[in-house]
């Protein structure tokens, strides 16, 4: 699968009160993105929401078209050759969506088995592999509107497997899901790679990105900021000194001390849990300032903030993004709103 | 016995469609009462405006009028045909948007199938159902009416579900302007509003000044109303020459293609917007 300066650009419109028409925007939603994904590969994108993972997904899926750039999946163009692209291709779009509720989930998967030209006896023979593959026989006779989201997740990974296309489009296929099930649906995917197909992994999740990744790129407002295996994108901060703290009662004012410290090169929070105000803090300690560390603990003591634990951390695919936007997922989504 | 390719991914794609949206049909028990009742309980509201307005010659004026005494009958055939022309209508344009809400419509598009057939399959449960419910429900006119014919009540019946064509394919660009304007309802309305009052479903068409008879004559709906009326109020014979099944099969064929390619514009435009998952 190759993408090659791909370029995707909506047009929004704003609204404003009951008549008035706001500002036309235009939004790149892809920004010239490239990468290649060869058999028994899983590529991820990793990226906050609205950074274009599924975007890029859309246009190896056919759905979208690029206005610039080519793609080629399978050996097949996505615009010239859509129709052998879409035999290719296994396609997972939504965790707990794109299913009739009225009908059970193997009435669901057999009818798509169908629209991927099998035959009834065929059909049937796959639609129960599959349900045992993503552990989803025991409640296959249920009517989908009475599935839980982890299990609507697992049917969805059915679907894409049906047709034992040599290429996978995965778009957050964990998002949602509770650990066992988040677990399960990983293994699979493990699985499907050492079979040998080619899997494009889409994800905001950077422990899972790093877990079954080979390599990944990682995206924000369109553009590929960084690519490389997990390993390569962790040297980019292993000379970086970087402090994780965990605290509750985190305010902006001391964000703000705390960027003002000589020894801190950069600070990023996450919100843990909004009601306890439980954050943690990634602060990039710089290395020719002093210890760092006591001057930090100090201010976040002395401004009131309770300190739950601290500790030098080892670089996380959060810290390279960090490092490359100055922001973390969160931070980032709350500004591109 | 082996197919050639495309034919055996096209009729699969008919065979899928058809029992999923039969399987769906069937779970929603309910609309089958609809159905069958409401050809009776639409007649009965304009038997009674007709009362009221015509008082005790209503009767003797419509027998004048249309042709015949059997106001039951050609009222219940009126509405059976309205509801048929509603049904389609909002049933293509409405199952789209449900589709468009479920997620289930994007994903089609991520399938090696063709979506004129695909969409094009949903006429056979349409059909099936139509046929099925509304011919229960002309029975106990018929039988009330006196008239025994059963072959020309299949035929009549048969004609209701071949008028579907058109209206699938206004349903089409129904479906078309729904998914760009995810506003089904208002375009639907206005359509079956003009539909209802121009196709004379309830009265005879020389009712209408000159102008709307023209446009009476482009709507599928209004050939197929008489030739069923010709056939179960009348009791003429049926004929495979009468110009108004010519008119009833070119205007199905217009409609349907221009619904066809009205929807394939709007795909086109769609995977280049992104509208495709828009709900």
């Amino acid at each position: 699968m190759v993408a090659k300066n791909l370029v995707k650009v909506f047009i929004t419109k704003e609204r404003k009160g009951f008549f008035k028409k706001g500002r036309t925007k235009k939004v790149v939603a892809v920004n010239h993105v490239s990468f290649d994904i060869g058999r028994g590969e899983i590529f991820g994108l990793l990226g906050p929401n609205g950074a274009g993972k599924t975007t890029t997904v859309k246009i190896l899926s056919t759905l979208l078209l690029p206005d610039e750039g080519d793609a080629w999946v399978n050996g097949y163009h996505v615009v010239e050759e859509a129709d052998k692209v879409r035999e290719s291709i296994g396609v997972s779009l939504y965790s707990d969506r794109g299913f009739y509720w009225k009908l059970t989930g193997r009435e669901n998967l057999t009818y798509f088995a169908y629209l991927y030209g099998m035959f009834p006896s065929e059909a049937k023979r796959r639609v129960e592999e599959v349900l045992r593959i993503v552990e989803l026989e025991e409640e296959a006779d249920k009517l989908v509107e009475e599935y839980s989201t982890g299990m609507k997740a697992k049917l969805n990974l059915a679907r894409a497997l049906l047709n034992d296309a040599p290429v996978l489009l995965l778009d957050e296929p964990t998002i949602g899901l509770d650990p066992r099930s988040a677990r399960h649906i990983r293994e699979v995917i493990v699985d499907l790679k050492k079979e040998g197909k080619a899997i494009l992994l889409t994800t905001h999740n950077m422990e899972e990105a790093d877990h079954l990744c080979d390599r990944m790129a990682i995206i924000n407002r369109g553009r590929i900021i960084a690519l490389g295996t997990p390993r390569e994108l962790k040297e980019m901060v292993e000379k970086e000194r970087i402090l994780e703290v965990e605290v509750i009662g985190l305010g902006h004012r001391v964000l703000e001390k705390l960027r003002s410290l000589d020894s801190v090169k950069r600070v990023a929070a996450t919100t843990m849990n909004s009601v306890a105000a439980k954050a943690k803090l990634k602060v990039v300690l710089n290395p020719d300032e002093g210890v760092g560390v006591p001057d930090v603990l100090n201010v976040l003591v002395k401004s009131g903030v309770k300190v739950l634990y601290a500790r030098i951390a080892e670089p996380s695919l959060e810290d390279v993004f960090i490092t490359l936007t100055g922001k973390t997922f969160e931070e980032e989504e709350a500004e591109a709103a | 016995m082996s197919f050639p390719a495309s034919l055996r991914k096209n009729l699969l794609v008919i065979y899928a469609v058809y029992v999923k949206e039969m399987k769906i049909w069937l779970r929603y028990p309910t609309w089958i009462l609809v159905i069958i009742t409401l050809p009776y309980m639409l007649s009965g509201f304009f038997y009674v405006i007709g009362t009221a307005l015509g008082g005790p010659a209503a009767t003797r004026n419509f027998a004048e009028k249309t042709g015949t005494p059997n106001a039951l009958l050609y009222y219940v055939v009126g509405s059976a045909m309205f509801l048929i022309a509603a049904l389609v209508i909002d049933s293509i344009g409405g199952s789209i948007r449900q589709e468009q809400y479920r997620g289930t419509f994007e994903i089609h598009y991520s399938m090696p199938i063709s979506r004129v057939v695909l969409w094009s399959s949903h006429i056979l449960p349409q059909g099936t159902v139509t046929f099925v419910t509304l011919g229960i429900s002309l029975v106990p006119a018929l039988i009330l009416s006196g008239i025994p014919n059963l072959a020309s009540a299949f035929i009549g019946v048969l004609i209701l579900t071949i008028s579907m064509i058109p209206l699938f394919g206004i349903g089409l660009i129904v479906a078309a302007l729904t998914v760009r304007f995810k506003e089904p309802w208002a375009v639907t309305n206005i359509l079956k509003a003009v539909i209802s009052v121009v196709s004379g479903f309830y009265y005879p068409l020389y009712v209408l000044p000159a102008w709307l008879r023209v446009l009476a004559g482009y709507l599928p709906t209004t050939h197929a109303i008489t030739l069923i009326r010709d056939l179960l109020v009348f009791n003429r014979e049926f004929l495979a020459s009468d110009s108004r099944i010519i008119a009833l099969v070119v205007l199905s064929s217009i409609y349907f293609l221009a619904g066809l390619s009205v929807f394939k514009r709007w795909e086109s435009r769609a995977r280049r917007t992104g509208e495709l998952s828009k709900y």
